[in-house]
């Protein structure tokens, strides 16, 4: 995560607008892709030090800052040295304990097989600051630059944030699942405005206290919500001290990350691939549209859709490690939901309660691989009699 | 009902409808999970209030663990005896104040040893984790879990560093009885305080050379000084004896004139904030600072005279006296960035004991300082808290970033007691600069004044320019 003092943003009317780069902020980052493949073969530290320099088309301070950090991190750097620079100071500074400088130099050199000029130059070839810069890698466009800094900027003041709330439609269920990987507690409700859902997202020492323990997890949400169909995010940043409100929506100029997995586990892959092979009259939904439970909504893991009788379909769980506490909240979001055609699948191998299923679920148990055909014979058999 | 850990609290599940847990200790409703919370750290005072009431409940928070061990208890010196039975005294919750050199971690593994408690034991580098592993193994513990460095193993009785501890104690809160915290003053103020939040250890030990002050939230959570002693009591006993010798050493010319151009935007920056905040601290300065442009150079300037008072001229041509003059003693030079290290050992032909030196070749070099193969150090951080550094008998000062605190610590790595010992501590000062005011505070905190939370910050906010 990027430090603080590059943190670009002003404040309008208490909120917080991040300094976004953008494409009239080429020219000069032009200058500061130049400057950098100019300092191929020179030490790192020198690249950065010129990268902090004034450029020759004026650039804002900080965002020149931000670019040359995210610039920095993606140059490449290597070690130029005739022997390994631990066994240089270990030579030089072990014969300096004894001798004077120059007869320190010497005797390390005769030792290591290497000039005087080549212990000088070895001495710390190793630290960062003095590897050698080998250059921009060539697939890196200035634009790519640009959303990877803004990306940058998003994130580091996201990780400073306590809270996130999302408005979000499409592909809302990844966001929970990647929430929820994260270790944050996730609240979703239906949007007011249309078919989407509100993501309330925190940790639980929130309830306690400002906290920012949970920045990195909330920051790492903006690649999964750029995947969405729209999204609406805001969130209480703390930046100097302060508590500010940090808005960011759809079409903000960020790096696009590679698209979340479509599953939550390898069996869910499996069960999808598998249902492909042997139901030809059902159609699997991955992630169907959620469903209302109250207050709340639920995100079922598929739904098994007659292909000619769409008002045949069945709700599908596939339930890894769970409790009883679990699987009863589960089942009472379903009953609340007024669903009755679900069927979890359960692993048998993790489970870590001995204790009695609630009643009224219809269990198809797996080790792990689901078998899709007897998915398919209990809906079949509910379905016969109707 | 029953009490379970979640992610750093406490949860209580299947509260009778005739119970209400919301006049247990920090109990609140959660509406985003619908049930009862508590931070883990009131995992002691819930379970107890629940008892008190007679509150059938079950503890799914309590693991059985076998007593840790075996152990080698090692033999404490009376004032260790003193601060261990203090903090037995105290409930098993406090901090214990020693000097650098006077055995802390001793202290920590007698505790471990008493207890036998399943222990967390927090250090603030990589450097100190090694080592505190190694002192676990030496003290007869077969299996010490090391999070941190790359390593994530976790063991009854677990070193972590504070990072890695503060991105796990949200997994691994409940698997401690007793919390160890070494150089315990980093968590004043409030950073990174989520740890002690987040575990639920009901005994917690608290270490540092430097007593903190003013800090309710750090006494709540890991408890009051239980026991202080400061180098001056221990000096010529347990501690060798020592000299301070502060060096004034002149900017030439040039170097006056940069300095003063350096400092004047963040000189008239301090007089507007005196008229403006009054009684502001450093920090708050430099947060206010920092959302102008001006404020923001005002702040550039200041650390760029702070690098330039780190290694002038006269500096340098007085560490080449004195190493010719130590030269037979063993030496170790502190210098208040890493930049101005590798500048030292570059100049004088000097190891640097840096956080880019890997673990191995570090080894290797304190080894070699201990054999007497090499006979001198130079370190920006490493070298200033816990590390077990050998009988070194002359610290040179060239700089410091965080204050009195460090400067106490840094003494103490030459106190380690000898036969006709006295070590000397040199202080490099360049006249005329922050660096005097600087000086000033750190020779009162040597003389046994406690350290308050800010105190980094408060000699940053008073340069001492009088030129």
């Amino acid at each position: 995560m990027i430090p603080a003092r590059l943190l670009c943003c002003t404040l309008q009317h208490g909120e917080l607008v991040p300094g976004f780069l953008a494409e009239h902020d080429h020219p000069w980052l032009r200058c500061l892709f130049d400057e950098a493949e100019r300092m191929q073969g020179r030490r790192f530290r020198e690249l950065a030090q010129r990268l902090a320099e004034p450029l020759a088309r004026a650039a804002p301070p900080q965002q020149q800052a931000l670019a040359a950090h995210v610039l920095q991190s993606l140059v490449r750097a290597t070690e130029r040295a005739a022997v390994p620079p631990s066994k240089v100071r270990a030579a030089l500074f072990g014969a300096a304990a004894l001798l004077e400088r120059d007869a320190a130099f010497a005797v390390a050199a005769k030792d290591l097989g290497i000039s005087a000029d080549d212990v000088q130059a070895s001495l710390f070839a190793d630290l960062p600051g003095e590897r050698r810069v080998v250059g921009v890698p060539p697939d890196l466009s200035l634009s790519s630059l640009v959303l990877r800094a803004n990306l940058a900027l998003a994130q580091a003041l996201l990780g400073r944030a306590a809270r996130v709330r999302v408005e979000v439609r499409g592909n809302a269920r990844a966001v929970v699942r990647h929430a929820k990987l994260r270790g944050l507690l996730c609240t979703v409700t239906p949007s007011a405005h249309d078919d989407g859902a509100v993501l309330e997202l925190s940790g639980p020492l929130s309830l306690f206290r400002r906290t920012t323990l949970y920045g990195r997890a909330l920051a790492t949400l903006l690649p999964v919500l750029a995947w969405c169909e729209r999204y609406h995010l805001s969130a209480d940043v703390v930046l100097r001290g302060r508590e500010h409100r940090l808005e960011l929506a759809t079409g903000a100029p960020l790096w696009l990350a590679p698209e979340p997995t479509r599953f939550d586990s390898r069996v869910e892959e499996r069960f999808f691939r598998d249902v492909g092979k042997v139901a030809l009259d059902w159609e699997l939904v991955r992630e169907p549209q959620p469903v209302r439970a109250g207050k709340h909504l639920v995100f079922p893991d598929f739904a098994l859709r007659h292909r000619r009788d769409g008002g045949r379909a069945w709700l599908v769980e596939l339930v890894g490690f769970w409790t009883r506490a679990y699987l009863e909240h589960k089942l009472a979001s379903y009953r609340q939901a007024r669903l009755e055609r679900l069927i979890l699948c359960i692993d048998e191998e993790l489970r870590c309660d001995e204790g009695e299923l609630p009643r009224g679920a219809r269990v198809l148990w797996y080790r792990r691989r689901v078998d899709a055909r007897r998915v398919l014979e209990i809906v079949e058999a509910e379905i016969a009699p109707r | 009902m029953h009490l379970n850990f979640d992610r750093g609290t406490l949860v209580l599940h299947d509260v009778p409808s005739s119970f209400s847990p919301a006049s247990l200790p920090e109990v609140r409703w959660d509406a985003r999970t619908g049930s009862w919370r508590a931070r883990a750290c009131a995992w002691s005072a819930v379970r107890d209030e629940l008892g008190r009431r007679g509150v059938p409940f079950q503890d799914r928070v309590a693991t059985r663990h076998a007593p840790t061990g075996p152990w080698c208890a090692p033999a404490l010196r009376p004032y260790q005896e003193e601060a261990l039975a203090a903090w037995d005294m105290a409930g098993q919750r406090g901090i214990v104040v020693l000097p650098t050199g006077a055995g802390k971690t001793k202290l920590a593994v007698a505790a471990l040893a008493e207890t036998r408690a399943p222990a967390l034991c927090l250090v603030p580098t990589r450097v100190l984790l090694h080592q505190w592993v190694a002192t676990l193994r030496e003290a007869g513990l077969e299996r010490v879990g090391v999070l941190g460095d790359g390593e994530r193993q976790l063991a009854p009785v677990t070193v972590a560093t504070y990072e890695s501890a503060w991105r796990q104690i949200e997994h691994i809160g409940a698997r401690f009885s007793l919390l160890i915290v070494d150089e315990v003053h980093h968590f004043a103020g409030g950073a990174r305080i989520e740890i002690f939040e987040a575990c639920t250890a009901p005994r917690r030990l608290g270490l540092t050379a430097t007593p903190v002050l003013d800090d309710e939230q750090l006494e709540r959570l890991v408890g009051r000084a239980v026991f202080v002693l400061g180098i001056r009591q221990l000096q010529g006993t347990f501690l060798a004896d020592f000299d301070v010798v502060p060096i004034v050493v002149e900017l030439t010319a040039n170097e006056r004139q940069r300095y003063r151009e350096l400092m004047a935007p963040f000189l008239e920056l301090a007089r507007e904030a005196r008229r403006s905040m009054p009684g502001a601290r450093f920090e708050e300065l430099a947060r206010a600072a920092s959302a102008s442009r001006e404020g923001r150079l005002a702040l550039e300037g200041l650390h760029q005279a702070r690098a330039l008072c780190a290694l002038p001229e006269e500096k340098r041509a007085a560490l080449r006296r004195l190493l010719q003059r130590t030269r037979d003693r063993r030496t170790l030079i502190f210098t208040g960035n890493n930049a101005t290290a590798y500048a030292v050992a570059r100049e004088h032909l000097v190891m640097p004991i840096t956080c880019d030196i890997g673990r191995k070749e570090r080894d290797t070099a304190l080894a070699a300082f201990r054999a007497g193969r090499l006979r001198c150090l130079v370190s920006a951080q490493v070298l200033n808290e816990g590390l077990d550094v050998p009988d070194a008998d002359v610290a040179v000062v060239l700089g410091g970033q965080r204050g009195a605190r460090e400067h106490v610590q840094r003494v103490g790595r030459v106190l380690r007691p000898a036969p006709d010992k006295r070590a000397v501590v040199y202080e490099l000062i360049a006249r005329g600069t922050m660096e005097e005011g600087h000086a000033a505070k750190r020779a009162r905190a040597l003389a046994g004044g406690a350290v308050s939370s800010h105190d980094g910050a408060m000699l940053d906010a008073q340069p001492a320019e009088r030129a």
